[in-house]
């Protein structure tokens, strides 16, 4: 019983950090274009069908493909962008927030339908195992603990991105003080396109770790991109720190409600944690009063 | 033309219509009462959504459930015994008590959190439907007492429309829509220059979700079955605030050109391409979204003739308190 | 005799940093009270904890002798305090005359009669000007018109205090000129005004008592010629010269 109430939580911490990697991607878009891209669970599916595509007829490893989707789907959100959300860049508010919801909703619903018009099988997932640890007598898959730590590089990699390299800082620079970053000079059509590349690229990559542990549907778009939410606003608006963490949250929660209330009910779970910390902590875990 | 000349027209025009649409069951087949039933519901619904989402301003993406919990109430007390006008009055009820309760969490979220939050309910209202076996008969659905109903069900369902529209022209009209419209605008000053906020948001979507009720009771005592995915499904959910916005969130004119227009176009596309219907709703929406987010009663083409309504007031007739057009969304 | 408007002992924080340290001050009745100090110096987050829409770490605010610590800003403005912006915040696609309407519908202690309304809002467009262009959207009128319309929709709350933010910033001499004169007839109303001014020559015309703040500290007090030139308030806008003769502060 404890041998699977480890192993639960070791699932639960894995779903997690796959939402906290996607939910990051979401929260920086957002801080950078001011827009909610609604469209963002579409990728992390993309990604997932790209990467059992790859692994089924080009056999490749889904770490190698976690890697190479971060270009192409860079370059698939620049190219998204500059199609659906630059042409909204300066509306006031309100139509902003009508187009936006608009035209990211409808994509989300076009890319699904496509998706699932031209993708024969419903439900797909990838069998890719290694040989497993044993460590103190728990059997630990390597596989998923080589996904934790490529998770945990990469939100390295991210926080090292932001801080340090210049396009990080232009992308906090226009989070923080959009005018300002104009009137400094930061080019900020352009740092916006590739931010939001940024986003779906990790949205992706999430993909690529999902299919290898779960199954996937071309319809779980939608009800992802709200899971994101309910992590971005678990862990506080724009704090990687707080995706993170917020995603934990969630990962244990459905995994511990799939165990002990029943499987079909985990889906809820997200919404109910979403409601409660609306209630109890609107700014998030790690949010600021605003 | 004269204020005076223009309230005769339009009187004209709405005796005409009632007249016709009264007369319809006996003037035309019956697929025309059918389809003229599901035009009053996403009439309905297009226009209660538009209270919120547009004179307040926050895209309730979750108005639906409204729709499918009065639903599944009426159901559940048709088949209890209850009369309708019993049944409808009960779960419009449940319904604005449970619109109460969730406004107090989900309006803590703004903008593009909201729609998205409350987007959400939708998929939550779904699951729970499906879970909840012993009360909504899971995934298969339930029944009610079969009968032919069209006939009244028609009627009502007209009178519920109607009701809404002069209950969101009202609205706009009145002190309480002047708040909405503030809120909408900046919530923060309207606070600062007295408005209760939270307790005039709360009241709002209570206020937009009782007509949803009502229309999801009519309906399944008309169609005589319920399941999750009837009354939960993407479709119901986002067509009637497609409608809204298509046609031009914010006004009075606009969700019900965007429904005529709209159900035209799904009647004409729908039959001749039985496929990707969800892709074609999502191109519409980016096309809209793109080309013109206000609707099609701001575009450069309908503008004129909206002016010459709309004319005879702007500046000159205030009728009573409310201020007429003039305070739309630009 | 009980102070008209009495912050005592102030002190708001935001996470680490501290906007207001122990602010606290008195007004009577019909006063024109200044307030100056450089950038950030916490100005605009003294009028927003006396308005309500920020409720202060420690201190109270007191007005008519009540406690209004922490009350909704909705509820002071009732109670017959209202307030300008420093970047004006009207509703954009309403009409100036709706605007207006929101103060006299909302903001006022009692609502008056339904015919009465629109005369009412009408009457405070009036008071700044803008009657002839009540019907035009306020997101399209000029920065002056808008500015005057900020003034016009708190003076429809019948308010008993009007804080004013910055109101001439971005003004030529002769829209300066003219607001001048619209608060001295405010003041002449019996209204007492507080304002947050930048340019010095709009303070010494028409306050008569100056405070000033600098790092979220009262650090002056009196009449205006004394504070302008009190060595500390002449320090706190270190390197600005052109204090001491009355130019920009």
């Amino acid at each position: 019983m404890t041998a699977d109430l480890i192993q639960l939580l070791a699932g639960g911490i894995l779903l997690g950090g796959i939402y906290g990697l996607a939910a990051f991607g979401l929260s920086v878009s957002f801080g950078v274009l001011n827009v909610l891209n609604l469209a963002h669970g579409e990728f992390l599916m993309l990604g997932s069908l790209l990467s059992y595509c790859a692994f089924v007829h080009l056999g490749m490893n889904p770490f190698v493909s976690a890697v190479a989707v971060i270009p192409v789907f860079t370059a698939v959100g620049v190219v998204f962008f500059l199609v659906f959300l630059r042409p909204l860049a300066e509306k006031p508010p309100h139509e902003l927030l009508v187009a936006s919801i608009l035209v990211t909703l409808g994509a989300s619903l076009a890319i699904e339908d496509l998706t699932a018009f031209f993708w024969e099988r419903p439900v797909t997932g990838i069998d890719y195992s290694l040989a497993p640890l044993e460590a103190g007598g728990v059997v630990i898959s390597l596989v998923r603990l080589l996904i934790l730590l490529f998770i945990c590089g990469l939100a390295a990699a991210l926080q090292v991105y932001l801080r340090r390299t210049f396009t990080g800082r232009a992308i906090r620079a226009i989070t923080q003080c959009r005018e300002g970053a104009k009137v400094v000079g930061i080019p900020i059509s352009g740092v916006s396109a590739l931010t939001f590349g940024l986003g779906v690229a990790l949205a992706a990559s999430a993909g690529v770790f999902y299919v290898t542990l779960f199954t996937v549907t071309p319809v779980m778009g939608i009800p992802l991109t709200v899971k994101y939410l309910c992590v971005v606003v678990l862990g506080g608006l724009g704090s990687l720190v707080g995706s993170v963490v917020g995603g934990l949250i969630l990962g244990l929660a459905e995994a511990l409600t799939a165990y002990y209330v029943g499987a079909e009910w985990s889906p809820c779970i997200a919404f109910i944690l979403l409601l409660t910390i609306l209630i109890i902590r609107p700014q998030g875990l790690f949010g600021t009063e605003s | 033309m004269t204020l005076v000349g223009r309230r005769k027209l339009v009187l004209a025009g709405l005796f005409t219509a009632a007249v016709i649409l009264a007369a319809m069951p006996w003037l035309m087949v019956s697929y025309a009462m059918v389809w003229l039933f599901l035009f009053a519901v996403y009439l309905t619904l297009a226009v209660s959504y538009d209270i919120v989402g547009g004179h307040m301003g926050y895209m309730n993406l979750g108005h639906s459930t409204f729709f499918g919990i009065g639903a599944y109430a009426t159901a559940i007390l048709l088949n209890k015994g209850l009369g309708l006008i019993p049944a409808l009055v009960a779960s419009a009820v449940i319904v604005a008590a449970f619109a109460a309760a969730v406004s107090y969490p989900l309006f803590r979220l703004r903008g593009a959190y909201f729609a998205l939050g409350t987007f959400g309910l939708i998929s939550l209202m779904g699951v729970l439907s499906t879970n909840l076996r012993d009360l909504t008969g899971g995934s298969g659905g339930i029944s009610t007492p079969p009968g032919d109903h069209s006939l009244p069900a028609y009627y009502l369902a007209l009178v519920v429309a109607a009701g809404t529209i002069a209950l969101n022209r009202w609205l706009a009209r009145s002190r309480f829509g002047l708040a909405l419209f503030s809120i909408r605008e900046d919530e923060e000053v309207a606070r600062a220059f007295g408005v209760p906020t939270t307790l005039y948001k709360c009241a709002t979507l209570v206020i937009s979700a009782v007509p949803a009720s009502l229309i999801g009771g009519i309906y399944v005592w008309n169609v005589t079955y319920i399941s999750p995915s009837a009354v939960f499904g993407l479709e119901i959910a986002l067509s009637p605030i497609v409608m809204a916005m298509l046609g031009g969130t914010g006004t009075i004119m606009g969700p019900f050109l965007g429904v005529v227009f709209l159900t035209l176009v799904q009647e004409v596309l729908w039959t001749q391409v039985p496929y990707l219907h969800l892709t074609m709703y999502g191109a519409i929406m980016v096309l809209v979204g793109l080309f013109m987010p206000g609707g099609l009663v701001r575009t450069p083409l309908l503008q004129p003739i909206v002016r010459r309504f709309t004319a005879a007031d702007a500046g000159k007739h205030l009728p009573a308190l409310g201020l007429s057009e003039s305070r739309e969304v630009s | 005799m009980t102070a008209f408007l009495e912050c005592s002992n102030i002190h708001k924080y935001f996470g680490g940093l501290s906007a207001l340290t122990d602010v606290s001050f008195s007004l009577p009745q019909g006063e024109i009270l200044g307030i100056i100090g450089p950038n950030g110096a916490g100005k605009t987050t003294l009028f927003n904890v006396i308005a309500g829409s920020l409720k202060p770490n420690r201190g109270a605010v007191r007005f008519k002798g009540s406690d209004i610590t922490g009350f909704g800003p909705d509820r002071i403005c009732r109670l017959g305090i209202s307030r300008t912006y420093q970047l004006v915040r009207p509703f954009g696609s309403l009409t100036a005359l709706e605007n207006a309407l929101v103060g006299v519908s909302f903001g006022r202690s009692e609502l008056p009669p339904r015919s009465d309304r629109i005369g009412q809002a009408m009457k405070a467009l009036a008071f700044v000007g803008l009657e002839t262009k009540a019907y035009q959207k306020a997101q399209e009128l000029t920065l002056v018109d808008k500015k005057h319309l900020e003034i016009a929709r708190a003076l429809a709350t019948n308010p008993e205090i009007i804080l004013l933010d910055e109101v001439v910033s971005g003004l030529t001499p002769t829209e300066c000129t003219k607001i001048i004169e619209t608060i001295r007839e405010i003041q002449r109303r019996g209204i007492t005004v507080i304002m947050i001014e930048h340019v010095l020559k709009v303070v010494m015309e028409l306050c008569r008592t100056v405070m000033v703040l600098n790092y979220g500290s009262l650090i002056a007090r009196g009449s205006p010629a004394a504070v302008v030139s009190d060595p500390l308030v002449i320090e706190a806008y270190l390197g600005n010269a052109e204090v001491a003769e009355g130019g920009h502060a």
